[in-house]
């Protein structure tokens, strides 16, 4: 163990500045004088996170009536290493029907390996519902990651964890009200967004 | 001094370049579903319904104008006449009195035509100088169903309306009593004053509504006529209140009703049904019995709630009573590109013969309906073209009609929905080779001259898979023998027809 110089110092100094802008700022360090200890390496964390809409919609439906709607499902999987929480949000503008359009999110699992968007085989979690509102509310409510819907995971999981899913049941019903006629809505997204926890 | 200013350069650097250098982000992924979109209909599928009055002149013939092809109509007449109606279902000049134990009489409602209905002299509909409110309503997929059906003598059960019906009305063709159920009700009641009977409509099912052995709605070999609406908010609404006996008094319906009905569900002492029309003067509504206008029973049509007096059928202190409430839509007349009825003449028919299994009969001007036993019975079967459907329009209601020449009067006949394809004639459709049948029967007493079966459903479903009907003997391998004789489309006239109403 040798003594450390400035010289060696500043040298750290920057091999940790390069790291910070490599990984993105994504880590919290401590910055401190230390002695030198060779061999030493920081390995990043990561966040990922997927879908299985192969960029289609769950929704494009038009020519629907009081009462009537869809319900689809998308399932979604976790790909980082570090442990992580997701909200679902969406950023878009609604439309005139999105105060009369029903939506309800629902997490559970589906067997088998249906194809997107279809829903069959799902069982919902034992929590029930994430989500029971009309469109506008959840977009005025969960619009960004800030207020976006919290989901903890699988079942009773308390964050996300590597290759987990959950699978996000919306059925989107339009309101027993005539008044909803020839209304449409705005093209919105569902956001899943994930962030280590 | 060298060595502290690079040390106080590289913080610097630190700073610099992991951006901001206030705060440290953590890791963010995302992923995103885009491009979805909703959209209501410009039109959806109605049961409209219409009010009005009329004040009697004893003319016969005389039309009614109704801004939509109705399929049922209500008459009451202010003073002694007992209400009436009918349906699209009902052939010939034929009504059902509301109240009373009486058979379809004629002169009354004579027909419903594309514009309205046509009523005849009987004084239940046209006395002189007496007035009239009518209300007439629109058959609607998902919405109002009307059917009809024979009856067996045994409790049975009917499907295939498409939705589960929040309220039956079950009219029988003979002197069975006009009776009704509603969701929240434990029995079924006549219009007129009753108790109620346990053995009339018996439930209202997923996808239907069952009946028990009651004459009044299962007579065997007897003709009834039924009409079943859904709930749909904002439209129509079935539900229940308790009276208190008071003034004011009112019962929740969502939306101004244009025609409602209330009935107290009393099975220990007799009451009767009371009806409103939207027509009618302020205070004032009717019973379905021979009776003159009440003042204190439904009294108000309300934004939102139906006005109740203290009359004991509509308001008795803590008794449970019905409220049945409906709602004109006033944008539906631009929803249906092409409204009104089309008349279809079939383009493939034929029979088979159970005694000559291989035999085709597909060029034969008639279609031979036989139970017979030892292996003699004969089935038809018709098909017909079906016209697209008009933008914007659904089916409301479809009717097959075949005419028999000759008949064997007072058998059931079904007509069924065939399961596969079947070719008319050049080595077509055989005893050996017809396809078996699905889905519920529809059912008609046979008669010389146009038989009708009630088919909407089945139309619906061949507006995807059109394999036509199969008309058969509802009871085969009888032992004597019983034969219906019908016109084919190959025969000079009365050819097998479909009615189809789009609306």
């Amino acid at each position: 163990m040798k003594t450390s110089t400035p010289r060696k110092i500043l040298a750290t100094l920057l091999v940790l500045t390069l790291m910070g802008a490599v990984t993105g700022g994504a880590t919290v360090s401590a910055l401190q004088s230390s002695t030198e200890s060779a061999g030493n390496t920081f390995a990043a964390g990561s966040v990922g996170i997927s879908d299985n809409d192969g960029s289609s919609t769950l929704y494009s439906v038009s020519g629907l009536e009081p009462g009537k709607g869809v319900e689809k499902c998308i399932k979604v999987t976790y790909n980082g290493s570090l442990s992580g929480e997701v909200r679902m949000y969406t950023d878009s503008s609604i439309g005139a029907l999105g105060s009369q359009l029903n939506v309800q999110i629902t997490p559970g699992t589906q067997t088998g390996s249906p194809s997107f968007p279809s829903c069959a085989g799902f069982t919902p979690d034992a929590g029930g519902n994430l989500f029971s509102g009309t469109l506008a509310t959840f977009a005025s409510t969960h619009g960004a990651w800030g207020s976006g819907l919290t989901d903890d995971g699988p079942a009773a999981a308390t964050s996300w964890a590597t290759g987990d899913s959950v699978v996000y049941r919306l059925r989107v019903t339009v309101a027993d009200d005539d008044t909803v006629i020839n209304k449409t809505t705005g093209s919105h997204r569902f956001v899943f967004d994930g962030r280590n926890k | 001094m060298r060595s502290r200013k690079l040390v106080i350069a590289a913080l610097c650097l630190i700073v610099a370049v992991t951006g901001a250098g206030a705060t440290w982000a953590a890791f963010s992924a995302t992923t995103a579903n885009s491009g979805n979109t909703a959209a209501t209909g410009a039109s959806f599928d109605n049961a409209r319904v219409a009010t009005g009055t009329y004040t009697g002149n004893g003319t016969d013939n005389r039309n009614i104008a109704v801004a939509f092809e109705p399929h049922v109509v209500i008459i009451k007449g202010t003073n002694t006449q007992t209400g009436a109606v009918r349906t699209v279902t009902m052939s010939g000049d034929v009504t059902k009195p509301l109240a009373g134990a009486t058979a379809l009489g004629n002169n009354n409602i004579q027909s419903l035509t594309a514009t309205g209905f046509q009523i005849g002299t009987n004084a239940r509909v046209n006395a002189t100088s007496v007035r009239y409110d009518w209300v007439a309503f629109e058959a609607a997929q998902g919405v109002m169903q009307v059917g009809s059906f024979v009856g067996s003598g045994a409790a049975r059960s009917f499907t295939g309306l498409g939705f589960s019906p929040e309220y039956v009305v079950v009219l029988p063709a003979g002197t069975g009593r006009a009776v009704s159920r509603a969701s929240g009700q434990t029995t079924t009641f006549q219009f007129d004053s009753d108790t109620g009977s346990a053995a009339r409509i018996t439930s209202l099912d997923a996808d239907g509504f069952s009946v028990g052995t009651s004459g009044d709605v299962s007579t065997s070999g007897q003709n009834y006529h039924y009409v079943a609406w859904n709930r749909r908010g904002g439209l129509t609404e079935m539900t229940t209140y308790t009276g208190t006996g008071g003034s004011p008094f009112t019962a929740y319906t969502g939306f101004q009703p244009d025609y409602a009905i209330v009935r107290e569900n009393d099975t220990a002492t007799a009451s009767e049904a009371h009806h409103r029309m939207a027509s009618q003067g302020a205070g004032d509504s009717y019973p379905f019995a021979a009776t003159g206008v009440l003042t204190n029973s439904i009294t108000a049509f309300n934004s939102v709630d139906v006005g109740l007096g203290t009359n004991a059928g509509a308001n008795t202190n803590g008794e449970t009573h019905s409220l049945v409430g409906f709602k004109s839509r006033p944008y539906s007349s631009g929803g249906c590109s092409s409204p009104g009825t089309q008349t279809i003449t079939a383009n493939a028919d034929s029979y088979v013969n159970q005694a000559s299994a291989g035999t085709n009969y597909g060029t034969s001007t008639s279609l031979i309906v036989t139970s017979r036993n030892g292996s003699r019975n004969q089935r038809a079967f018709v098909r017909f073209n079906l016209p697209a459907i008009p933008v914007g329009c659904s089916v409301a209601f479809a009717k097959l009609r075949v005419s028999a020449s000759a008949a064997s009067a007072g058998r059931t006949l079904n007509a069924n929905t065939p399961s596969a394809a079947w070719t008319e004639s050049g080595g077509g459709l055989t005893w050996t080779n017809q396809p078996a049948v699905t889905g519920p029967s529809e059912s008609a007493v046979a008669a010389t001259g146009y038989v009708e079966w009630s088919v909407t459903d089945e139309v619906r479903g061949q507006y995807t898979n059109n394999y036509g009907f199969r008309i058969s003997d509802a009871t085969e391998d009888d032992a004597t023998g019983r034969t219906q004789t019908f016109s084919s489309r190959e025969a000079a006239s009365n050819n097998p027809q479909l009615l189809i109403t789009f609306q």
